[in-house]
């Protein structure tokens, strides 16, 4: 009357399979519980204050300048102020979207500010540099060679 | 989030559900579903046909992005299949009501219903913060939305900094239906309840296709199985929370495979699965693989097992009419597909950098120990994928028995589809841990609903086992109840 050892092994394995699916249902609790608490606490905020909570005050300030300065249609010149897996020219160019990027290079790769400034592509007027960690800056391309030196000088 | 912006975001996603409910009633195979399978199927449908059509409008006859040619997109097939529903309910009289519930599936369909319900709210709280997302998606349905047409400056002209130009716009263009029917600001992310509707849908493609294979229990672990990853549903590199389209592709992809293995393929059945294999192929660019191999999967249908011939010639006669209208949408998206990218200049440079296809050559051989390695200490990782990847081969050697069906061996060869793409791209990257490591969770994401039918499968066999245990069990255990002594 005993059961097979075959159809004793399968019920462990279902045994265990169910086991992992309530340590799942744990974690699976947690991140639902914190997502909803979290939207019931911030019911009343706008998308606006939502950007300005989760990409911080200063790069949004510094980003409304740049659209500001460049029209929805416009064009300007992207540098990445750090390396490319950080992936700072990436988001940047998204946020600025739909003015239409094109990128230039990284400040790192950057010998010869004066001759890589000169070596711009002509049309745009802007130059915005992305950086990983603080807000982007928006410089004419007339001052870029200059506040090329400065900021290569100072790094 | 505010009242306007949330009601905004679920005008987004009704945006897709009315065409889509349309489409439901007017496809006999998809109406006959039971509801939460119908829902999901005309969610997929009316994606699929809204921004699958305005992208042929936008890009063959120049037809503005904007939102009349948004509206009349979306308005004819909901107006069609609301005079065929209100017909029909004049003609014929209700059905009688299906099998109740039992307890615990409500309990599974309370799981399911909470996650989903975080997802929805995660994604009415946060703006996008998902690399691809903002890399490549909702970056391209800017500028779409901007120009008014798929195909703009920065994608025709060379020289615009953008990332991958070439990949198919299907998703931003519902992106930009929702955003231009809504009248959202460039910062409301108004889309982002379109990409968090797509986790239910997930759930309720895979119940659908475990519950027609494997029975309701078997579903109901499945479902629950897939509810529980912490991949699909939170995690930003691919998740139900992001702007990825690994999960919608999931479910175009396996929506329509599903409704291909169904035993009894009818024609509406096949231009369904044809319509939902369109949207895959115009999804990502893995979806013009996927979506042919799923056509293929359909047509091995018929020849397995493959018996005498006078069988599955029987059943290949069966099959290709439905599987001919499958085709047909398919083939009508890949044409878009390839128009569109004949005017989209190379600029294949950043892959260039990445790739060698001189490594395919002995590289798949040689470098097969050293990638294997990799996948499996990605896949293992349990913040991704919990226990997942730790049980369910053992639910699948355990329940092996319960392979020996029809569907076993095009359900395999599916999920093997993406899981060889990545193969092949693991194989000829320059960086091949790096790009496992950014990517292999997608490509499993995109084989999930195949590999959870197999999972169902193999789970209604150890099911089985279980049932014949406890009821012998039982049966002992009422031998031994003594008898209850009646007064005299």
């Amino acid at each position: 009357m005993l059961p097979r050892a075959g159809t004793v092994l399968r019920v462990a394995v279902l045994a265990l399979f169910a086991a992992s699916l309530l340590v799942a249902m744990e974690r699976a609790a947690r991140s639902s519980w914190e997502r909803i608490v979290q939207a019931v606490s911030r019911f009343g905020e706008d998308s606006r204050q939502a950007r300005r909570r989760a990409l911080g005050a200063l790069w949004v300030a510094a980003e409304g300048e740049i659209r500001h300065a460049i029209p929805a249609g416009g064009d300007y010149l992207l540098v990445d102020g750090g390396e490319e897996r950080q992936g700072a020219a990436l988001f940047l160019r998204y946020q600025l979207a739909p003015r239409r990027a094109r990128f230039v290079g990284r400040l790192s790769e950057v010998k010869d500010p004066s001759r890589w400034a000169a070596g711009l592509p002509t049309g745009s007027r802007w130059v915005v540099v992305a950086y990983p960690s603080r807000p982007p800056a928006l410089v004419d391309r007339r001052d870029f060679a200059r506040w090329l030196e400065t900021t290569i000088g100072r790094r | 989030m505010v009242a306007a912006e949330t009601l905004a975001g679920i005008a987004g996603v009704a945006l897709f559900a009315a065409p889509g409910a349309g489409l439901a009633e007017l496809l006999p195979a998809v109406r006959s579903f039971p509801t939460g399978r119908r829902l999901a199927y005309a969610y997929l449908l009316g994606v699929a046909w809204t921004a699958g059509v305005l992208y042929a409008l936008s890009h063959f006859l120049g037809a503005p992005l904007r939102t009349p040619a948004i509206l009349a997109t979306a308005a004819a097939p909901a107006v069609a299949g609301a005079v065929s529903w209100l017909r029909r309910r004049r003609l014929k009289p209700r059905l009688p009501q299906r099998a109740r519930r039992r307890p615990w599936e409500w309990l599974v369909v309370a799981i399911c219903a909470v996650i989903s319900l975080a997802v929805l709210c995660e994604a009415l709280t946060n703006p996008v913060l998902d690399w691809d997302g903002w890399m490549t998606w909702a970056a391209q349905a800017r500028y779409v939305r901007h120009e008014g047409t798929v195909d703009p400056t920065v994608l025709t002209q060379k020289g615009w900094y953008v990332s991958h130009p070439w990949y198919p716009l299907l998703l931003p263009v519902a992106q930009v239906a929702v955003l231009e029917t809504t009248h959202a600001d460039w910062d409301d992310p108004a889309f982002r309840p379109f990409y968090a509707a797509f986790f239910p849908v997930w759930l309720l493609v895979i119940y659908g296709g475990a519950r027609a294979l494997a029975g309701r229990t078997a579903a109901g672990w499945a479902t629950l199985a897939a509810a529980l990853l912490p991949i699909t549903a939170f995690e930003l590199a691919g998740g139900a929370v992001s702007a990825y389209s690994d999960l919608p592709l999931a479910c175009f992809y396996g929506g329509g495979l599903a409704l291909l293995l169904s035993p009894r393929l009818r024609l509406s059945a096949g231009l369904a699965a044809g319509i939902l294999l369109a949207a895959a192929s115009l999804t990502k660019a893995e979806g013009a693989l996927l979506a042919p191999a799923a056509l293929v999967c359909g047509g091995l249908y018929a020849f397995v097992p493959l018996g005498s011939q006078s069988k599955w010639r029987r059943r290949w006669r069966l099959r290709r009419g439905p599987l001919a209208f499958a085709a047909l949408p398919l083939v009508l998206a890949l044409a878009l597909l390839f128009s569109w990218r004949a005017g989209i200049p190379e600029r294949f440079e950043s892959y260039e950098k990445i790739v060698s296809w001189a490594y395919l050559w002995p590289g798949i051989l040689t470098r097969a120990p050293r990638i294997a390695r990799w996948i499996r200490s990605q896949m293992v990782h349990t913040n991704a994928w919990g226990f997942f990847w730790w049980t369910a081969p053992l639910v699948l050697a355990a329940g092996w028995r319960g392979l020996r069906r029809r569907a076993t061996i095009p359900l395999l060869l599916a999920a093997a589809a993406p899981l060889g793409v990545a193969w092949i791209s693991y194989t000829i990257s320059l960086t091949p841990e790096f790009i496992i490591w950014t990517s292999l969770n997608r490509f499993l994401i995109q084989a999930s609903v195949p590999c959870l039918l197999l999972l169902a499968l193999a789970l209604a066999n150890l099911l089985r086992a279980a049932d014949a245990i406890f009821r012998r069990l039982g049966r002992r255990a009422r031998f031994q109840t003594p008898r209850r002594c009646t007064p005299a």
